[in-house]
């Protein structure tokens, strides 16, 4: 990736006790780009407005500029922008699915084992969830969900494309033709995706898709929903209100079409356009490029942590696509994670995140009682700061470093 | 001197074992024995050459016995406050004199700690002639704490793997934001209070470790403690006797289960002392009146963790009928200084070498500056440190137990320094001004440009504010015309989720 870009972002102008930092915490929320910043900035300052609401100049320039957004998102994804809902995150997204699909009890939501709390918790809540079998830290196999759907018979499959915790790539295409077959729903977090992957939901072929637009450069309260246009119209909306209806009588009203019934009420506007200016800062720089570049970082990220003593690094294996996400797990150590992430905080200038990664099961099935230091890298990164975190880190296990059994394994 | 034999050694123990107080153990070591005082924690080892004194009678043994009887060691029983009194006079009586401890820190951390090894030249015991040659030595910051941790701070021979493993050290975090924020290797168990406290309290708190219930922010409870939220028996510490109470998120709203719990919780425990954020202890107070609730009897309350208003003081003194105590320490080290039942703030002189300075140098009885203290028995040695915190000497000799400590009043935190009539402007000048006027609960003063201030004021119950009576009082510190007023019926906490008095948008200054 072309160094220029580093100075797109003023993150990496910041400074802590005069020394620069070193960003590596992107899979919890990236920096943002001068453009994007100043797309969001200037909804509040040129033409502040509500949208879709009349037809004064402002409203109109900000209606304008709120679909541009929506149809740069669709482009990104390749997709009408009718079947593109504007979210704040993609927890809501996938809440609005598992809450419009009429599920019951009696439903089996069939989840993968590596799953985010967002992509469990709402399944839980309205049907009954099922496994698939195998190692959380591994990509989901085909042959595996396969016999997952014959046995369990679910209405809907609902997987992460990427792991938030070691970057594992799962094969969505392929995942989503098997639930086709059977008939099941499938539904895809592509939170961890949509930064890193080139994305076509034609080729995906999946029923719905979420992802965050403050993972990929755009503004915190942004997120997409995107669904099949037939899947989206049965969906039933999780709020309706202002904006959602044409016409509403005493006893009765009639809903808009997509997206705009499940867009209910005034919806971030600023934050969509910055979310606009986000996708087209990537779309700019190239995803092939974006996926490249990731590659080089996951390399250079193995390569760095790879003998790291006391630690186990989970991060995906080299045979399927990189992703630049590691979890650094502490063994034996007589402190948390949450000391080591404040350690290279402090000490280091290195922002990473600590804790359990909103992945409990995984976790405590893998017996990580002291959680783990997560390393996520984006386009802004550099090799040379993966390095300066590899040896920050090393130089934490030489003082803080656990006593007991030392395990470096990474999945094949 | 000839050493002791195995057989003169056990004669002698069994022999003092006979003439020493209750409670006082003789236990044999390679070359001695120790006496340990278990109802004060006081030990003392006596040499292989004091052996045969402790047997045979002659002035030697006489020396020797009326020695243990001034440490409150040997029969008749005296009673046990005259007890640590004597035993904390013995302890005084041993400390080298402060140049020397000031030259033997120097020499030891130059030697192993690897931040003043790099550093040696300007450390130098043999320059240090007196505390003025120790005055030219470089400030401590928190930054260098920082850029430091762990390994740069603390002693090379120490194995912190082993300590953090079996318990014996701890890694606190401190709850400050982004550029106060830092972290410490400390001893897990640190006698929190100087020997002999009942003295200090005028209230008798039993023995060395009196039993502490710990009341603080969320973000205090959580980061160090990391016990908040657990049950009663997760809370209890499992190295001292503590009890972590359950605190709240809203400390404007406390919730009536979370008050219930604090009540039932401080009955269970009966603690011997309660330590507490005074700000949220007061909102504890109010929800306790809000719900007519009675809150339980403690006999000593000492208050910690951010500046205490004197409205904060009074209310809690009412409610909980108790003395309430400052007690000024830091994550960096917590025990810097320490009130007494005659209302000075005593210098922990046993543990600390506290200086006030401002830019002329050391500040005059009266003068607010920074505070740099100097620890003589942490992990992490501090030199001169700069802790953040504004005091001023008294000037005053203190008549209680303690009275060679020195005495200093608290001001507040630099950062919270406002600039005001051409002069630094402290937390403690602004609520000595604000004073405790029956109708206000809380304040926040806030600098919000060089010219203008703005005061949040939350009333007491069914009270309307008397903005006009505030303006006054503050008037000789703050141009009126300056200052907007804005009652609320709470204070947003800072970040570090405490309360705070003061703060300021404008840049401050580390050292007045």
């Amino acid at each position: 990736m072309n160094p220029i870009i580093r100075a797109d972002f003023p993150m990496l102008s910041r400074t802590i006790d005069g020394i620069p930092l070193v960003y590596l915490d992107s899979a919890a929320t990236s920096l943002k780009p001068r453009a994007a910043i100043d797309a969001e900035r200037a909804y509040s300052t040129d033409f502040t407005a509500n949208v879709h609401r009349g037809t004064s100049t402002i409203s109109e320039e900000a209606s304008y500029h709120y679909e541009a957004a929506r149809r740069l998102v669709a482009r990104f994804i390749g997709a009408e922008p009718a079947c593109v809902i504007m979210t704040p995150n993609t927890s809501i997204s996938l809440g609005m699915v598992a809450a419009g699909l009429g599920l019951t009890s009696e439903d089996t939501v069939l989840c993968s084992p590596n799953s985010h709390h967002s992509n469990l918790l709402p399944w839980m809540r309205r049907g009954t969830i099922a496994y698939v079998d195998g190692d959380p830290l591994e990509p989901l196999d085909p042959d595996v969900v396969r016999k997952a759907i014959e046995v369990h018979r679910p209405r809907v499959i609902a997987f992460g494309w990427v792991s938030n915790v070691n970057g594992a790539v799962s094969p969505a295409a392929k995942l989503c033709k098997i639930a086709r077959e059977f008939g099941v729903i499938s539904v895809v977090d592509a939170a961890q995706a949509a930064p890193h992957l080139p994305i076509d939901v034609k080729e995906l072929d999946c029923d719905f898709l979420a992802f965050s637009g403050h993972k990929m450069l755009g503004p915190t309260g942004t997120g997409v929903l995107w669904g099949r246009r037939e899947a989206l119209e049965c969906l039933e909306p999780l709020v309706i209100g202002g904006g959602t209806v044409d016409r509403v009588s005493l006893r009765d009203y009639t809903m808009k079409g997509l997206p705009s019934r499940l867009e209910p009420g005034t919806p971030n506007i600023a934050g969509a356009i910055g979310l606009g200016a986000a996708l087209e800062y990537l779309i700019d720089l190239g995803r092939d490029q974006i996926a490249a570049h990731g590659r080089e970082l996951s390399m250079a990220m193995r390569a760095a942590l790879d003998g790291l003593a006391d630690a186990r690094i989970l991060m995906a294996g080299t045979s399927g696509l990189q992703i630049p996400i590691a979890s650094v797990v502490p063994i034996g150590w007589g402190i948390s994670s949450d000391v080591i992430c404040r350690t290279l905080s402090d000490t280091f200038r290195v922002m990473t995140r600590s804790g359990f990664h909103c992945a409990h099961p995984l976790f405590d099935g893998q017996g990580f009682e002291q959680g783990a230091v997560r390393l996520s890298a984006y386009i802004y990164n550099s090799v040379e700061e993966i390095n300066l975190a590899a040896q920050a880190l090393c130089e934490i296990v030489s003082v803080l470093g656990g006593r007991r059994s030392v395990t470096t394994a990474y999945p094949s | 001197m000839i050493p002791a034999s195995d057989k003169e050694r056990t004669l002698a123990s069994w022999h003092m074992n006979r003439a020493l107080r209750e409670g006082v153990q003789a236990s044999i070591l390679p070359d001695g024995i120790e006496l340990t005082d278990t109802q004060t924690g006081f030990a003392v080892e006596l040499r292989s050459g004091d052996v045969p004194a402790m047997t045979s009678p002659g002035p030697d043994g006489d020396r020797l016995w009326s020695k243990l009887s001034l440490m409150g060691l040997a029969k008749p029983a005296a009673d046990l406050k005259e007890v640590r009194r004597r035993q904390r006079g013995a302890l005084r009586r041993s400390e080298p004199p402060l140049l020397d401890r000031l030259r033997d820190l120097m020499a030891r951390i130059r030697r192993e700690i690897p931040f003043f090894c790099e550093r040696a030249a300007s450390y130098d015991p043999r320059r240090l002639a007196s505390l003025e040659d120790f005055q030219g030595l470089p400030y401590l910051r928190k930054q260098d704490l920082r850029a430091n941790f762990p390994n740069g701070l603390i002693p090379t021979s120490t194995d912190l793997r082993a300590g953090l493993d079996d318990g014996s050290l701890t890694i606190l975090a401190t709850s400050g934001s982004t550029d106060e924020r830092l972290q410490i290797v400390t001893r897990s168990i640190i006698d929190r209070l100087p020997f002999g406290s009942d003295d200090l309290f005028g209230v008798p708190i039993g023995g060395k470790q009196p039993r502490t219930a710990f009341f603080t922010t969320p973000v205090c409870a959580s980061m160090v403690c990391r016990r908040a939220a657990g049950t009663f028996e997760e809370r209890r510490s499992s190295i001292s006797p503590d009890l972590y109470l359950r605190t709240t998120n809203d400390p404007f709203a406390i919730e009536t289960p979370i008050l219930k719990s604090f009540c039932e919780d401080v009955e269970r425990f009966q603690p011997s002392i309660l330590a507490a954020d005074p700000l949220y202890l007061q909102c504890v107070v109010r929800a306790a009146k809000r719900d007519g609730i009675k809150l339980p009897t403690i006999p000593v309350i000492q208050r910690g963790f951010e500046f205490a208003t004197r409205k904060a003081i009074a209310d809690i003194r009412e409610a909980f009928a108790a003395p309430v105590f400052n007690d000024y320490g830091a994550s960096e080290e917590n025990r810097i200084a320490i009130e007494c039942h005659l209302g000075s703030l005593h210098v922990r002189a046993d543990v600390v070498y506290f200086e006030i300075i401002d830019q002329s140098g050391p500040c005059q009885p009266g003068i607010p500056g920074a505070v740099a203290i100097t620890t003589f028995d942490t992990v992490t040695p501090l030199v001169r440190y700069l802790i953040g915190d504004v005091a001023a000497w008294t000037g005053r000799t203190c008549s209680c137990a303690f009275s060679d400590w020195p005495t200093i009043d608290y001001h507040g935190r630099s950062k919270d320094l406002v600039r005001s009539r051409g002069r630094w402007v402290t937390a403690a000048e602004i609520d000595d001004a604000v004073g405790t006027p029956d109708w206000l609960d809380f304040y926040r003063l806030s600098q919000t440009s060089s010219a203008s201030f703005e005061i949040e004021v939350v009333p007491a119950a069914g009270e309307s504010p008397e903005v006009g009576e505030l303006s006054t009082r503050l008037k000789h510190l703050i141009e009126p015309d300056k200052v907007r007023y804005r009652p609320v019926s709470r204070i947003d906490p800072l970040p570090s989720m405490k309360i705070g008095t003061v703060q300021t948008r404008l840049p401050t200054c580390e050292i007045p």
